[in-house]
């Protein structure tokens, strides 16, 4: 039967019972998705594109940059302390 | 990342477009879920909705530049989701019906052999027959069993919670064709519970 609209003014019956057992039936054992799912999202762009998006690990990656930026001050201020300690004095 | 407020949203929308991929990172992880979830009620199969689940972010990505910004980018994103989810359906009716006609073919064959391996009963215990997990079954198999445009309706009002509104902005049709579905769609599953509890009573 085709689609018409014999219900256009007034909401459909809401049964709160037949909801209930909806939801039920369908919420449970609900499913968790991939924990790769990210990457399997990136992987098939980066294909389809031919390799123009998601080319390099810093667009791979899920961590926030500036954990990137906080781990190379830190390295560079490690860097320094040891040219502190070790360089020759006169 | 929540995208919590109009400018926020334009904004990132606007990251989006420029194909940041940070930003599409981002999108994903706040959508996976729920898009998943979605795709998995309309599928009912895990595999599936892992690959179609996946195939609606790179349809985003691909189609981003085209997001108008008329509704909201969650409907925007549930509507790629749901037009899959049919042509999904479809296809897997189709492929069905060829695989069942074949095995037909074969029974017709090999009748007397068929005839050994029938069975008829789906539940095995008679005296759970009402309980709740069996009932959760009949329903779940009731959806499975519904055209795709109903079952699209059906699971965005009553589990997902969206108003008519935005179901009709989902799906493409009017409020009141939305309705219409809705209403036929749980009519639907009532007979389909009541003739499923009466045969096996029977």
């Amino acid at each position: 039967m085709k689609d018409d609209e014999r219900f256009p003014s007034s909401p459909p019956d809401e049964d709160p019972e037949l909801r209930a057992l909806l939801r039920r039936a369908l919420t449970t054992d609900e499913p968790e998705p991939p924990r790769d799912f990210l990457q399997g999202v990136q992987q098939r762009i980066h294909r389809r594109s031919r390799g123009k998006f998601y080319r390099d690990g810093w667009s791979r990656t899920t961590a926030p940059a500036s954990l990137y930026v906080v781990t190379s001050l830190l390295m560079m201020a490690l860097l320094f302390m040891l040219y502190l300690v070790l360089a020759p004095t006169r | 990342m929540k995208v919590e407020d109009e400018g926020t949203e334009a904004r990132f929308i606007e990251r989006l477009r420029a194909r940041d991929e940070r930003a599409f990172n981002e999108l994903v992880r706040m959508y996976e879920r729920r898009v998943f979830v979605l795709v998995h009620r309309m599928l009912g199969r895990r595999e599936e909705a892992e690959d179609l689940s996946q195939e609606v972010f790179v349809q985003v990505f691909k189609a981003i530049g085209q997001f108008r910004g008329e509704s909201k980018l969650s409907t925007w994103i549930f509507r790629i989701a749901v037009n899959l989810c049919k042509n999904r359906s479809l296809y897997l009716s189709r492929r069905r019906t060829r695989d069942e006609s074949e095995l037909e073919n074969l029974a017709d064959r090999d009748a007397m052999e068929g005839a050994k391996g029938a069975t008829v009963a789906a539940i095995d215990r008679p005296d759970e027959l009402v309980s709740g997990k069996q009932l959760e079954a009949i329903v779940a198999n009731a959806i499975a069993a519904m055209e795709p445009d109903f079952r699209e309706v059906l699971v965005l009002r009553d589990i997902e919670d969206l108003s008519y509104e935005e179901i009709a902005d989902i799906v493409g049709v009017k409020e009141g064709t939305v309705k219409s579905r809705i209403h036929r769609a749980r009519a639907q599953l009532k007979e389909a519970i009541r003739q499923a509890l009466g045969e096996e009573v029977a």
